[in-house]
């Protein structure tokens, strides 16, 4: 009896909603000590996490924010603002929700899940994001996610100069799946798709493995002044797959596949392009518009207008390339370069392989 | 009346028009962010930003306005919008219907070189039953974008866009009777969609006339399409088409992969 009353005491003294539901947060609320979150929780406002102060959420809970719209923009404008620390830990089979609290709600019914200059790393792992501003937002912050979906978000993610990690996420028909700038990113075992613009980065430090990106309305992936890595990876049936502006870095053993327009375009970039497969690109399998860089042991299986574009006034070495033929002149129609038109420098593509190199990922 | 008297009078209407001095062009009003509630706007204006119209709302452009749009050195990416160049962003409803004797333009505020771009273009976006007849637009990336929209496009001129017109997705657009010329590509059927594009002239691009990948099927039919580096590309060999107008290009047809 006594064990009994001692636990009934212990639990009375924890902030802890699993027996209240649900926890409600009205108005402009400040957390200023650590908070544990289950069951259900209601945000009818804005609630900030103290600096110094962690807001943990067990596995199960659902959040649910109401909507609120105070200049008629259709943006709702409850949300969290972590100024300390956040560890959403979810399980595969016990998720932890984030959502509107509208019975039928539109992107963008509430807010974020703001991180504001945390100096501890939060954590969001088996989490679900939905009907969000911004489903995850960071400024100067560090953060690891894991296996956690954003769906039907006008931007699934969206930080600036912070450090953050995603391992097994997806972002499943949002506005904007990622987008970020002035940060360090990394990905493993990514998934984009059905967003309109999938991945979209602006000056950050970019190392993408194992992802996916398909079916995203604008470009797959679209990187501005950014120094990337990508490696196996399949980008198929975007309207451009990769798309890197002024960028540096190197794409590797990756598939692009079935994009309207073009697998990879690359504008004033420096890339190392070594040991993908590209076919069934409306457009073009590669445009290369006023860059740098090496073009090797790629595999060119046709389906597309042309298998490569120099559309640079410099010329272009591809060697040791697969062209899907091994004649020399069905390998030239499938070039277009200065020998199609005035001023554009010709691609040299005699050294080419006699075969198709082998090559591991498929769409299946 | 004698003459001196008519000549006196000439004098003084003439001196009378120097002393006005030049008429003053109209004033252009200002426009840009969001449009939350129905309006209608006649005369010029001049888009110094982004317009977004909200779903449900209507932006009714009378005949004769002319839009002038400022260009944009912009790093935005804000979702909102889809392109960090200036955009008219429908997600509600354009009715933009121009008549013969008095068009609407959608112009770049100050003239451009030939290959310059200085907007994003009008982009439909899910965007109700709107209607762009007898417009003239030019310097955009995208003269016209529509995504899983069903647009009446009728009696356009698309003149000097990187691509003149683009349909992704759902919809059921009807892009009849449009002149789309001097482009790096002039129509672009993307996603899986299915437009009616007859009666058009497509002429001048740099690239392809008119572009069909290969999870689309437009309905084609009558359209003419010359001077263009291909005129018409398609991605499957199965879908219907007239080949009598496609004439005059580097390569008038070429068709990848199969049925």
């Amino acid at each position: 009896m006594v064990r009994w009353l001692l636990l009934l005491f212990l639990l009375w003294g924890l902030p802890v909603s699993a027996f209240a539901e649900p926890l409600v947060y009205r108005g402009e609320t400040t957390l200023w000590n650590d908070t544990i979150w289950q069951g259900e929780v209601l945000i009818d406002g804005i609630l900030t996490v103290a600096p110094g102060t962690t807001l943990e959420i067990r596995p199960g809970t659902t959040i649910r924010f109401t909507f609120f719209d105070s200049n008629d923009d259709g943006i709702g404008e409850h949300e969290i603002f972590i100024q300390g620390v956040l560890r959403a830990i979810g399980q595969s089979e016990a998720p932890i929700l984030f959502t509107s609290a509208q019975s039928s709600p539109h992107p963008g019914a509430w807010g974020a899940i703001n991180l504001m200059a945390g100096e501890v790393a939060s954590e969001l792992n088996f989490c679900i994001v939905e009907y969000a501003y911004r489903g995850f937002h960071s400024h100067f912050a560090q953060a690891s996610l894991q296996d956690d979906e954003f769906r039907h978000n006008i931007r699934g993610a969206q930080f600036q100069e912070s450090e953050v990690s995603f391992e097994r996420c997806r972002f499943i028909d949002n506005l904007n799946g990622v987008q970020f700038r002035d940060s360090q990113v990394r990905f493993e075992d990514l998934l984009v798709s059905n967003n309109y613009w999938g991945v979209r980065g602006v000056h950050s430090h970019v190392v993408l493995n194992a992802g996916r990106v398909s079916r995203n309305l604008v470009n797959g992936i679209n990187l501005r002044d950014c120094d990337a890595t990508i490696t196996a990876t399949i980008l198929d049936h975007n309207r451009k797959g990769l798309y890197l502006q002024g960028s540096r870095g190197s794409v590797r053993n990756s598939l692009f596949s079935g994009n309207s327009e073009h697998g990879i375009y690359l504008e004033e970039s420096e890339v190392a392009i070594i040991g993908n497969r590209l076919l069934d690109n409306g457009r073009a399998g590669i445009k290369w518009v006023a860059s740098q860089g090496t073009l090797l042991q790629n595999r060119f299986d046709g389906g597309s207008e042309y298998a490569l574009v120099n559309d640079s006034a410099t010329p272009l070495m591809a060697q040791r390339n697969w062209w899907g033929s091994s004649d020399p002149a069905t390998i030239a129609v499938a070039i277009r370069d200065g020998s199609d038109r005035a001023g554009i420098g010709l691609v040299d593509a005699t050294d080419f392989l006699p075969a198709p190199p082998e090559f591991v990922l498929s769409l299946q | 009346m004698s003459l001196r008297l008519l000549l006196i009078t000439l004098v003084l209407l003439l001196a009378a028009c120097t002393v006005a001095g030049p008429p003053t062009p109209p004033l252009r009003q200002e426009l840009s962010g969001v449009i939350s509630r129905d309006l209608t706007l006649s005369g010029e204006i001049l888009l110094t930003g982004d317009l977004l119209i909200l779903p449900g709302r209507t932006l009714t452009l009378m005949p004769g306005t002319k839009v002038f749009v400022r260009k944009a050195e912009s790093s935005k990416i804000d979702p909102e919008y889809l392109s960090s160049l200036t955009e008219i962003l429908v997600r509600g409803t354009l009715q933009a219907e121009g008549t013969v004797l008095a068009p609407i333009f959608f112009l770049p505020e100050t003239p451009l070189a030939v290959s310059e771009v200085a907007w994003a273009g009008i982009i439909l976006d899910r965007a109700g039953a709107s209607s762009i007849e007898h417009a003239r637009i030019e310097g955009a990336d995208q003269g016209i974008l529509s995504i899983s929209s069903s647009p009446q496009l009728l009696d356009n001129t698309i003149r000097h866009c990187r691509y003149g017109l683009v349909v992704q997705g759902r919809g059921s657009a009807t892009i009849h009777g449009n002149r789309i010329e001097a482009g790096e590509g002039g129509v672009f059927v993307l996603a899986g969609a299915t437009p009616d594009i007859a009666d058009n002239r497509i002429s001048d691009q740099v690239e392809e006339g008119l572009f069909v990948d290969a999870a689309s099927r437009p309905h084609l039919d009558r359209n003419e399409i010359s001077g263009n580096a291909i005129g018409l590309l398609l991605h499957n060999s199965d879908l219907p088409f007239e080949r009598g107008g496609i004439s005059g290009n580097r390569e008038d047809l070429r068709i990848i992969g199969g049925g």
